[in-house]
């Protein structure tokens, strides 16, 4: 009871948006009061988060960086194990800075009638299912809390109920259905391989294995890629991203800002927690057989996402293709392997996230001043909106990745390390997609912001003059706040860099981690094995 | 019992696949369902055979794991995950099924090619230019 690293409070995160949901359910008659709540909730569990990372930041260096609790304190292979370490604390904060930027922007942005309709509600249960799918510890509770977040996703998709949304909604929901079929059958398969499901178990399980001759069985391989299958659906890399570039411009801007940041996260999330130690830990026949896949997809992925980028004609659809393009850089992260790789690419995920959801919320405060986003419809709304272009323009630096804004960092890091440890094809493919996607925002913001005023907004509303702007000063507090983290994060480079590279150390190198977790378990396998001996001995 | 139930899932994962590739909605539909349970079923025959795993040659898979080894209990673990499997879907399915359901009301068809039509008439004419 005395080991530092177990705290009850690592739940925390997954049962205040619960209730909050629940009781924003309980205040559906006053929108007023909702939007506050949502504001105050979001901010709470901002500061909730925080104190959680100074907490893990805290610990005696002795100490794995990791905090932990167990369900109902039965030994952790048995209890359900939620972790909190560098990477999901990270992440978890993140997804609820996310979360009360788009309960801010929502407020000006979404139309009433569809606000109205339970999206304060589902916000919270969105956050909820992510974090959740974030801090947890156990396979089959990671598809518990992506099924969560799946469903509050799909309620959001079809909040506008017209005939384009419906329509295009019906995919998502399909495509995403068949993905957790899947999923559950390879939970099932994963059991019956190994006899757990828990991260820190099955890590164990995999090394002890690929110590022994043969490693680890072929069919453990086969189900391996079924759930690669499933998490690179959810994150749309080549060839299972068909769905995401129609599905998600359809929606309110504010939905696809959060789908946009949070829900194709999560899939990249799960290979990161699982490829390195469990699918396909470096120099085993798993990674020989898996990698070269993997490494392949991450190249189109890159490639082909942000050719497509840069001809696109509507802002949405450039910045969605440039947010699958860099899922490719993730994966290709991933597949390189090394401490300093995975480190760079949490890093690279980070502000990614923070800085897409400012971007398509960017762009839905354009709509509501251009009424369009089709680049051919309007042009030069820096002389209409010029605190929105300054917004943009950061932001699109920082996708771009120039220093000192963040992104250069972890495509830095990405780079040396993809060149560094051999990887020279991956490493041009992720130095071409850098100089492509520059010339994606750049050709962005000077056909959207820069040049002659022209398009819808020269004509004047009805009874309103030309200068009539609509009001977004909550939305400019929500897209601010995602920007001060991004920017935070570009100006300290150190105590961020510092963090994910501690979480990368415990992804790369289970160890520690396994040792937390299964602490007790390990000691009664000893004792077992010492009664064991004894026994036969006599 | 095992091989029965293999042919069994083959059969649910046959007709689900079959029913999908149509262009009908509601058979898409069933479909999934169909899938849901397929994917159930593979979960209680792949956990319930014993297998023999690890270097101390223990076997895990059918008894329950709190018990190691020697129990006559069944593992309830599949079990359990079957049971929350079933429940999600039972959610989802229900969504799915009003999702249809309000679409009919609102596009007229079940089609999923006359949808298609229809969003890409909706649409500025992106791919078209």
């Amino acid at each position: 009871m005395n080991d530092p690293n177990l705290t009850p409070l690592v739940a925390l995160p997954v049962v205040v948006p619960m209730l909050l949901g629940i009781l924003s359910v309980l205040l559906r008659g006053s929108l007023g009061v909702q939007r506050a709540l949502s504001v105050g909730g979001m901010a709470v569990l901002v500061v909730m988060n925080a104190f959680l990372l100074v907490k893990l930041g805290s610990l005696e260096s002795g100490a794995p960086p990791l905090l932990y609790s167990v369900a109902g304190s039965w030994p952790a292979p048995f209890g359900i194990a939620i972790m909190f370490d560098w990477l999901s604390g990270l992440l978890v904060t993140i997804t609820s800075v996310i979360g009360l930027a788009a309960s801010f922007h929502t407020m000006d942005v979404m139309p009433e009638r569809n606000e109205r309709s339970w999206f304060h509600p589902l916000l919270f249960l969105l956050i909820m299912g992510v974090s959740f799918s974030f801090l947890t510890g156990d396979l089959f509770n990671l598809f518990v809390g992506f099924e969560i977040m799946l469903m509050a996703s799909y309620a959001m998709m079809c909040l506008d109920g017209s005939k384009r949304v419906l329509a295009q909604a019906y995919k998502y929901v399909i495509i995403n259905l068949i993905g957790s079929s899947v999923f559950v059958l390879a939970a099932g398969m994963i059991y019956g391989v190994t006899g757990t499901l828990n991260f820190a178990d099955l890590a164990r399980w995999v090394s002890e294995m690929n110590t022994t001759e043969g490693g680890v069985p072929t069919a453990f391989i086969a189900v391996s890629t079924m759930l690669l299958f499933v998490f690179t659906l959810k994150a749309a890399v080549f060839p299972l991203w068909f769905w995401l570039p129609d599905s998600y411009p359809t929606m309110p801007t504010t939905v696809s800002a959060l789908f946009a940041a949070l829900l194709s996260k999560v899939g990249v999330y799960a290979v990161i927690r699982l490829y390195p130690t469990v699918f396909g830990p470096m120099g085993t026949p798993s990674a020989e057989a898996l990698s070269p896949i993997l490494a392949g997809m991450a190249a189109v992925t890159m490639i082909l996402a942000i050719v497509m980028a840069i001809g696109a004609h509507s802002v949405r659809r450039v910045l969605l293709l440039v947010l699958m393009s860099h899922v490719g850089y993730l994966i290709a992260g991933v597949v390189i392997g090394s401490i300093d790789s995975i480190g760079s690419v949490s890093y690279y995920m980070m502000q990614e996230m923070l800085v897409m959801a400012c971007l398509l919320m960017a762009t839905g405060m354009l709509e509501r001043h251009a009424g369009t986003d089709d680049l051919r419809e309007f042009g030069g709304a820096v002389q209409r909106a010029p605190a929105l272009g300054v917004v943009f323009f950061i932001a699109s630096l920082a996708v771009a990745g120039i220093p000192p804004l963040a992104g250069f960092y972890g495509k830095a890091g990405l780079m040396r390390e993809a060149f560094s440890t051999g990887n020279t094809l991956l490493g041009l493919c992720i130095v071409v997609t850098a100089a492509l996607t520059f010339i994606a925002m750049g050709r962005v913001w000077c056909a959207a912001f820069w040049g002659e005023l022209r398009g819808a907004w020269l004509v004047a509303p009805e009874g309103g003059t030309l200068g009539t702007a609509p009001r977004l000063g909550y939305a400019f507090a929500g897209v601010w706040i995602l920007l001060a983290f991004a920017i935070g994060a570009g100006l300290l480079p150190g105590p961020a860099a510092r963090a994910t590279n501690a979480a990368a150390e415990l992804i790369v190198e289970p160890a520690p981690m396994i040792d937390t977790i299964l602490g007790t378990r390990a000691i009664t396998e000893t004792a077992e094995a010492v009664a064991g001996d004894s026994e036969s001995a006599s | 019992m095992t091989l029965t139930m293999v042919i069994v899932i083959t059969v649910l994962f046959g007709v689900s696949v079959y029913l999908m590739l149509g262009g009908e909605l509601k058979g898409i539909a069933m479909g999934l369902f169909l899938l849901s349970h397929a994917a159930n079923l593979g979960i209680l025959t792949m956990s319930g055979a014993p297998i023999v795993m690890g270097a101390n040659g223990e076997s895990i898979g059918k008894s329950a794991p709190v018990l190691a080894e020697g129990g006559t209990f069944a593992d309830p673990l599949p079990q359990a995950l079957i049971l929350t499997a079933i429940v999600i879907s039972f959610a989802v399915t229900a969504f799915l099924l009003t999702l249809l359901v309000t679409m009919h009301r609102k596009t007229g068809t079940m089609r999923v090619d006359a949808l298609a039509e229809l969003t890409h008439r909706h649409e500025p004419a992106e791919e078209a230019a």
